[in-house]
This record gives C-alpha cells, structure tokens and sequence, in this order.
C-alpha cells in the first residue's frame, strides 16, 4: 500500500512539467537586409527568407497556437564543435576534447543549459580559433578557393568572405557582416600581409556568436504569432545537428538555398538522408551514449586486471556499433534493442566476456546462448558502469531503470534514512543483504520500486561478466514488477525482465520523452503536447521503430518552429 | 626591476614530499603594469574537501591559542603553520538547511553562495544544476582582480561535469551561473602561462599581437550588437554575458602575460580521471596554483577535490589504513546517488555520528570505517600543509611570504557522511599573516558561513562587504577571528 502511495507520488512528480518561462522581449523578426555569397556557392543573392509558410495539408499549425514551448540558444557542444570545424576547415584535431565540459540539464549533457558559460570557456575559444586559423593558412591555396595572383589579392579575400562565412555562420552572410569581415581583412593586411590578415578573418568567424552559437531567428510572420517558422537554412542546421553532430552539408545549403527544405515531405526526405548515410550512426551512437551515462566507461575504476581503459572504450564501441546495427540496418525497433542476445564483438571482447567468438580485432556480429545476454542493458558497458568496484549495484541497477526507461526518477534517500550498513555477511546474497536493509521505513516505500528491476540483472558482476553464484550462494535474479505506471509482472531473470519493459507502454513512452529532450536542448512544455503525441502515435503505430521515431520528430511543430520573441504569449 | 622566483628555493617548500615536478620557473613580470609596489597583493584560496570529517578526530582540545591539536589536523601542527592556522568549529551551513533534496547536493550548491540553491528541482529527468548566486570566491574574484589578470583560477582534482554535487563556484543563480573547476592540470596550465601573448609589456611582439587580437575581438564584438534585440530575454542574458567575457578577455591582451614557465606538467588524457594518479593530479595542481599566485596572475584561486559524493577511492592512497578489514561498503549497496566508485563516500555513510563524541557502543565495522575516514581526513591534512609551505617557500614584493599573504579557507559541504548536517561545519582559514586571529574557536552553531565570508572578504581588504548571501543568515564579520 505504502509502495503503491509512492508510485503515484513519483508519477505526479514526473508528470509536473519543468517551467520554462520565456520572457519575451523586444521585437526580432528582421528579415535579412541582403545576402552575400552562399554556402553551396551556386545560389544567387536574396534567397534567404523567401520561403513560405508550413503546408497546408496535414501541417504542425493543425494544433493550435501553441505548437512550441520555449527555444532556448544553443551553443556547439564540444563534440559538435570538432566535427563542425572538421567540416569547415578539414581540421581533425578535435580541439574541443579540452573544452570545458558541458554540465548535465535533465539527463543529457546537449542541453541548452548543458554549455556553461565561464571565463575559461571564452578563453578556450580564443585559442582554438587561433590555432585553427593558423594551421588553415598552412594551406592558402586550399582554404581560399581562388587565386589571390590571378584575380588579385583583394578580390579573392572578398569572394572567400561570403563563401567561408556562409559556411560558418551555416547561412549567407548579411551585408553589414560582409562589410565587417572585409573590413577586418582590409585594416590588417597592409601591416600583417594578406596570409595573416586571411588568419585574423578566420580567427574572427570562430568566435563569432553566429558560428559558436546555433542562432535561430525565424522566418518573419505576418502577425504577431506565438511561434515563427525557421528558415530553411536553420532547419537546415536543426537536421545536420541533430542527425550528424556537425553543420549542413553541401547538399542541405543547396535545398535551403533553393527552397527545397519547406515542405514537410522535402524535409522528412533530408532527414531519410541523413540517417542513411554512413554520418547518421551519429545521433544513435551519440543519444543512447548519453541516456545510458557511459562517457566514463573508459575511466571506471575496477581494480581488476581484467578491466582496462582500453576495455572501456571497446565496450563502448560495442555498444555503438551494436545501437548502429540494430537500429539503423536492422528492424529498428526498442523491443530488439531491449532483448537479443545478439551484439557485436572483436577477440579482446570475447575474451572479456569469457566467450569464443572473433578471434581478430576488428568487430564482427555474435549471439549469445541463451539466457546469456538480452539486449543493450546487458551490455558490459552499461552493467560495468551501474556498479561499484568490486560488486554490482542493483540499486543503481534499479535506478537507471526507473530514471531513464521509465521516467520516474526515484528521490533522494530521506534525511532520516539511516544508510549505515551491517557488516558482509558469508551467508547472505548482498541481494538478501539489500532486502533485510530496505524493507524498513523509511527505504521501504522507494525501494519496493528500485529494488526488483534491479535485481533482475543479478547475473552481471561488477565487471558486467556473466556469473552464476554471488560468493558461493547461488543467484536469485527473479522478481516482481509493482510499477511505476502500468508495469507489473514477475519475472524470473533479467530476460524476462526486459521483454517485460520492452513491451510495456510506458518505456515507449519515456523514450519519446527523452528522444525529445536530447532532439531540443530543453524539457517537454505545454505548447510540446501536439508534437509529442505525434511522435508518440508513430512510435505506436510503427511498433516502437526509433528510425521512424526519428523521421517523425522532423514533422513535428517543435522541431520546425521557433517562439516568437515578440508573440502572443501563451 | 625583474624577480626571479628561484626554482630551488620553490622546491625546497616541499617539505620532504620528495615528488620533485619539474617546472616552477616563474619571474616575475617587470615594466609599468606590474611595477614594484611595497605592498603585496591579498589573495585568497578556497579549499575544498568532500564529505566533511570524523568530528570527534578533528576538534581539537583546549581552546584560543593553547588549544592541543587533534590527529587529523595534526600535520598542519608545525611550528611553521601553527601560528597561522585558526580552527573554526561550529560554524553552521546555514543556506542548505532549509531544503530538502540530496545532503551532498543542498552543501556544494549552498556552500559558498550563502543561498539556498534555487534550482534543483524534481523533474520528469532529474535533477538540474543550479546555485542561488554568486559563490564567494567569485564575488571576491571580481573585487581583487586587477586589468589583464585572471580574476580566478578553478583547480579541480577528479572534479566531473554533470549534476548539481559537482559544482561550487558560481557567477550568478542557475545553471548558467555554473564556474566548474578544471581537473586538468595542463589546462590550468595553459590559461596561466600560455593563454596570452609572449613578450614584454611594450615590446613590439606584444603590441602587435595584442593590436590583432583587439581587431579580431572588435569584429566578434559588432557580431553580438548585431543580434542584440532579436532574441528572447533568456538568450540575450547569455549573449551579455559571453560578450563581457570577451571584453574581459580584450583586457588581458593588453596588459600580456604575467609569468614564464618552463615545462607544463605531463599528464596522458587517461590520467585525468585516474584514481591512481589523485596524489600526482593534486600535486600538479597545488604546484600551478601556487606559483599563478606568486606571480600574480590571479589573486583568487579554488582547490576542489572532487564534488561531492567524493568518489576518490583510498586504498592506494592511504595504504596504510586497515581497508582489507572494511569490508562492508564492498558487500552491499548504499542509497549511493549514482557513483558507481563512491569509496569514500559510501564508506562515510558507514561511520556513525561523532557530533557529541564517538559513540561507545560502535560496531566493529563503524571503528573500522572510523579508522579509515580518520586517515583520509589527515591525508588531506597533510596535502594541506604542502600546500601551504609552498606558498610559504616563496618570497612576496613586502618581504614576507606569499603564505603570508593569502588566506587558505578550507569548507566541505557536510559536517559528517551519515548525518549530512550543516551543523558543526569543520572549516579553516590557514595562512595571512596579521590579516585574522588563530587559535581554535568554537562558534557554536551561532554563525553561519555567510559571516565567515564576510570575514574574509574584510580581512583581505574589502570593508565594505558586511554582508553575503541570503541575508537572513548573514549577520556581519565574525570580530573574534579579525585583527
């Protein structure tokens, strides 16, 4: 009964939306006053902002006015960053790898409030914009794309302004940023000669707020509407963000520049793109690297031989590769992601897992026998990082279940919790130890929910190895499911388990949620319930395919329009 | 005229802690920005350790100057550092008592902003991050720095990014308020020897470097008048303020770079997050801030080890503590808010109460636990005390020490790992010679963090701070502890 109250509690407590209040200020909504040169350096000036509003058919406006809660300015996360100026410059050295790191906002570290904001990370900026500017000026000829001795020293830094601009600020440049640039370049060539002043152009388009940050005004409206429609080249930016990690590519400038990136159909098209094409393994990789909390793999701390950094990171190669294969070329569905004994493995990891499989390095596909393994869960990767040094944690088993596949985050232990713990005992499971401890007020209440999908993975020692006995009892890894929401059910061991929350309404659920906040930077609004039932019905409809998830996010009110900072309020 | 800091005379503050890293070269910058002045610069550092102490092996005995010290404070008992040492017991953490949420989480967010945090909050996905204002060290960063200084450096030691335990300075409220501390040791590194430009002040190196990077700075800086006004109040906010990081930055410039040092420290990307290497990382880090101070490149600077819920593992750090015998933290799980390494900190939920005294009747685990946390609790004693004596083994322009000059103060965000009370708050101020009273005082609970800031800020020469923080729990400097 105790437990049930809990349930409900934490369910209320997980449906009260987090506030965003917009406070919105004076007018934006200027249109471009003129544009000069374009990525795809083939559209002509002035296409910027000529594009027309949503379809009419079938259109996210079909749900009102509040089709968006809220579109807080992004900042290039570190990853993001090295593979934009990758993309820019051609420069691989991932000089964001020694970024400040990016703080976590509701579980993801993307989040709008996830890029802090110190003096360091100013400074970081400053020296990577210069040490890229420097080396790209290694290699003048490549970086200009003209002939400063054939058309003349001034006239190919102007031309290279508008094209390289336009690549960095990911949309034509206006004419006053033109002027400014060419400016720049201008007060500095005839003391510094035209290579540096090239550098300090450079220099100065990476650490402009239009490049470091993901600036999306709108289209302008006729009137004074709650939301404003991106431009093609922001939803442009919203895409390759979102399915590479990096800035358009030249095929998303063209369709921008040409109009094609309106239509609803023109836009799930690019996203179908996108996915396909090797680059797409981003998002998957990237979304499920977050949700399950594994960038520290590689530096747990196990103290067993067995484990290493080096193992850390081919457990997360495992797990990429494995996300990639299953999602992205296989049936795409949560459920086979959840449950198959199937992954994929090199002889290292073999090894690891005490199996005989690949017997060379690189990474081939295996199955496991049954009642081995079931799906990404029980992956070593995730079952290494929920545990303690020496011995698994089915609390913190429990709780990731809960946090990220259900989305009813347990509490803090109450103050008045006493949380010291009775001596190890040769005669007890640390299971039967962990019982005895919490079947009392006041853990009783949460830990009637932590505990049994947590002990469902009591197969997995701290090294996420697959053992039989804790100590020399043998394992109970069965259990009874008593919610949150519509979960119930026993189960005998962790196969059971996840067919369990596979299957279970909920799960789907929590993962569109999460889907949406990782896709947006911020959490779920008011004005989100349109576009996120719409993803919800796909996800339904299509039997839980996160590639169709995906395909459909891009249709979605949230993901094509911005809040007006001059609209209606809500 | 041009100091130059003796590299044999900085070593020598190691006190037998033969480590021997190779790299304080540092000279002092001459010519007009930094020109010999008789009076020395006020400094302050922050140090922060996890999960409070064993109370009853901190309090010492006695009281005022005759006090006897306790066995874990004893390595800072020198004849050296004893008169520069006051032991500030009962202080209470007044600005985390009055939420409810994670023990570890309500200490790092309140603990030097005086506040209760406003920010985390319950919601569909956790927790967000969020202090209730300006951190302390970064309200005194913004008053003592001088142009082309950094205001402050943020030295961490298996610090992480992530949730709300993680962090403890702060600009401002909220997430966006977060100053994180750097856990890299060449990072700290780089922003204080190697982020501006090389050259004398004058040279014309320097003004060229210097007049470049002020006309890439003035083009990024029309980027941002362009964009103002056109986004909701939220953004333009982080606009602003990114934009009056990069005037910050425009200041630097121009005045160069304070210190020339030889060698960076060497650490590979694994090391970072290395248990193994804690003692090194540490050690890296108090050596860089040591010498930044010294040769003012900053006048603030934080030491935290790691957030809170400290995941530091001590066994081969403490070795000598009886580890094999506790046995129960290995066995089963605690209410552990998700670190799956939490050796101190689940080990400190183990240890009972010592508020009012050991406990007679405690289990053979606890006096286990009790003996273990006790030498952890010394080890950073004794990291301290290095600390310290580097600071100490480094002349300032009055003739003093730059020890002498610098406050230490030494916070934790819980008094105790069972009881996650804000009571009895185990803190210190070590160092500043003439700048505030040592001895052991007890306070009793009757004031709070936010007047021991107070405290400091004054004692460093800042008498118009009175007050700090939510004022409800600010009641002005503490006159026992100021000269």
């Amino acid at each position: 009964m105790a437990a049930k109250q809990k349930a409900s509690a934490f369910r209320k407590l997980g449906q009260r939306l987090s506030a965003f209040s917009f406070l919105l200020s004076s007018f934006a909504a200027t249109a471009c006053t003129g544009t000069v040169g374009s990525p795809d350096q083939g559209a002509s000036v002035g296409t910027a902002g000529a594009a027309t509003g949503p379809s009419a058919s079938g259109g996210p406006l079909e749900c009102g006015s509040q089709v968006v809660h809220g579109s807080p300015l992004r900042r290039l996360t570190r990853q993001e960053y090295n593979n934009t100026v990758r993309d820019l410059l051609g420069d691989a050295t991932r000089p964001g790898d020694r970024f400040v790191a990016e703080s976590s906002q509701l579980g993801f570290t993307n989040g709008a409030a996830s890029t802090l904001l110190s003096p360091a990370v100013v400074e970081d900026y400053e020296n990577a914009a210069g040490a890229l500017a420097k080396s790209a000026i290694s290699n003048l000829p490549r970086l200009l794309g003209c002939d400063p001795v054939a058309v003349g020293e001034d006239a190919c830094a102007t031309d290279f302004v508008g094209r390289f601009g336009a690549r960095a600020f990911r949309r034509p440049l206006q004419v006053e940023e033109a002027a400014d640039y060419q400016a720049l370049y201008i007060n500095n060539k005839a003391e510094f000669g035209f290579a540096t002043a090239i550098e300090l152009v450079v220099r100065a388009f990476l650490q402009s707020p239009v490049f470091l940050y993901r600036v999306e005004l709108g289209m302008p409206a006729p009137t004074q509407t709650a939301a404003l429609r991106l431009s093609p080249y922001e939803t442009a930016s919203r895409l390759s963000y979102l399915f590479w990690g990096t800035m358009p590519d030249e095929t998303l400038f063209q369709v921008a520049s040409q109009g094609k990136l309106e239509a609803p159909a023109d836009i799930r098209g690019q996203a179908q793109r996108l996915l396909g094409e090797a680059r797409g393994v981003h998002a998957l990789a990237d979304f499920h690297a977050q949700w399950g909390q594994l960038e520290g793999v590689p530096s747990l701390h196990k103290n067993d031989a067995r484990f290493s950094p080096n193992i850390g990171r081919l457990l997360l190669e495992e797990t990429n590769r494995f996300v990639d294969e299953t999602l992205r070329h296989g049936d795409g569905l949560l459920a086979t992601l959840l449950t198959t004994p199937v992954t994929y493995l090199n002889n290292d990891l073999a090894a690891y897992y005490g199996v005989s499989g690949p017997s060379g390095p690189s990474f081939e596909r295996f199955e496991f026998t049954k009642g081995r393994r079931a799906g990404l869960l029980t992956h070593a990767s995730f079952m290494a990082s929920l545990a303690h040094e020496a011995q698994p944690s089915p609390v913190l088993r429990g709780k990731f279940v809960l946090e990220q596949l259900l989305c009813s985050p347990p509490p803090a232990p109450p103050d008045n919790a006493d949380t010291a713990l009775p001596a190890a005992d040769p005669s007890k499971t640390a299971r039967q130890q962990l019982v005895e401890l919490t079947s009392v007020v006041p853990c009783s209440g949460c830990h009637a929910l932590l505990n049994p999908p947590g002990f469902g993975f009591e197969h997995f020692d701290a090294l996420g190895r697959f053992r039989e006995t804790d100590g020399s009892l043998p394992i109970d890894a069965s259990g009874d499911l008593a919610g949150p929401g519509d979960l119930s059910g026993h189960f005998e061991n962790h196969e059971e388990l996840l067919r369990l929350l596979a299957e279970n309404e909920t799960v789907r659920s929590c993962i569109v949620s999460k889907w949406f906040t990782y896709t947006h930077g911020r959490g779920e609004g008011e004005g989100d319930a349109c576009s996120l039932n719409r993803m919800r019905e796909t996800f339904r409809s299509s039997g839980g395919n996160v590639r169709e998830l995906l395909l459909s996010l891009t249709e979605t009110a949230a993901f094509l329009y911005r809040t007006n900072p001059k609209g209606a309020s809500p | 005229m041009r100091k130059r800091l003796n590299r044999r005379a900085v070593l020598r503050g190691a006190g037998g802690l033969a480590f021997g890293l190779p790299f304080l070269e540092a000279m002092r910058r001459s010519g007009e920005a930094r020109a010999a002045v008789s009076e020395a610069p006020k400094r302050v550092v922050v140090w922060y350790n996890g999960i409070g102490t064993v109370l009853s092996k901190w309090r010492p005995t006695g009281i005022g100057t005759s006090y006897v010290t306790s066995e874990i404070l004893a390595p800072l008992d020198t004849p050296s550092l004893r008169p520069k040492l006051a032991i500030l017991s009962g202080i209470r953490g007044a600005a985390a008592e009055k939420l409810s949420g994670n023990g570890h989480a309500k200490g790092m967010t309140s603990l030097l902003t005086g506040r209760p945090f406003t920010e985390i909050k319950s919601t569909n996905f956790g927790d967000t991050v969020g202090g209730g204002g300006i951190s302390i060290d970064q309200l005194l960063a913004k008053r003592l720095v001088n142009p082309g200084q950094l205001a402050s450096i943020e030295a961490g030691i298996l610090t992480r990014s992530g949730g709300p335990s993680s962090y403890m300075s702060y600009s401002g409220p909220g997430q966006g308020g977060v100053v994180p501390a750097e856990p890299d040791p060449r990072k700290v590194f780089a922003r204080v020897f190697s982020s501006v430009p090389t050259g004398n002040a004058g040279s014309a190196e320097l003004e060229a470097s210097a007049r470049q990077r002020r006309s890439v700075l003035d083009t990024v800086q029309r980027d941002f008048a362009r964009l103002s006004g056109k986004l909701g109040a939220e953004d333009q906010e982080r606009l602003d303020k990114h934009l009056a990081l990069i005037r910050d930055l425009e200041a630097r410039v121009q005045v160069g770079k304070s210190c020339d040092v030889a060698v960076a420290p060497a650490f590979a990307d694994d090391d970072i997050r290395a248990n193994s290497r804690v003692p090194e990382l540490g050690r890296a880090q108090m050596d860089l801030v040591a010498v930044a101070l010294a040769c003012d490149a900053t006048r603030v600077a934080t030491m935290q080890w790691s957030g809170g819920e400290s995941p530091i593992d001590f066994k081969a750090i403490a070795p000598n503590a009886p580890w094999s015998e506790l046995s129960c933290p290995a066995s089963v799980d605690s209410c552990s808010d998700g670190d799956s390494n939490s050796a101190h900190h689940v080990m400190s939920h183990i240890l009972p109460s010592t508020a009012g005294g050991a406990p007679s009747d405690m289990s053979a685990a606890q006096s286990t636990a009790m003996t273990c946390l006790t030498a952890v609790y010394k080890w950073y004693s004794e990291q301290l005390a290095y600390f310290a004596q580097q600071l100490a083994a480094i002349p300032d322009v009055d003739g003093r020490t730059v020890l002498d000059n610098t406050i230490i103060l030494c916070v934790t965000e819980v008094s105790e790992g069972p009881s996650h009370a804000y009571t009895d708050m185990p803190f210190l101020a070590l160092g500043g010679s003439g700048l505030f009273k040592p001895g052991y005082f007890d306070f009793q609970n009757q004031r709070t963090q936010n007047d021991l800031f107070v405290t400091v800020a004054q004692a460093v020469g800042l008498p118009d701070i009175t007050e700090f923080g939510d004022p409800e729990f600010s009641s002005g400097a503490i006159s026992d502890i100021l000269v």
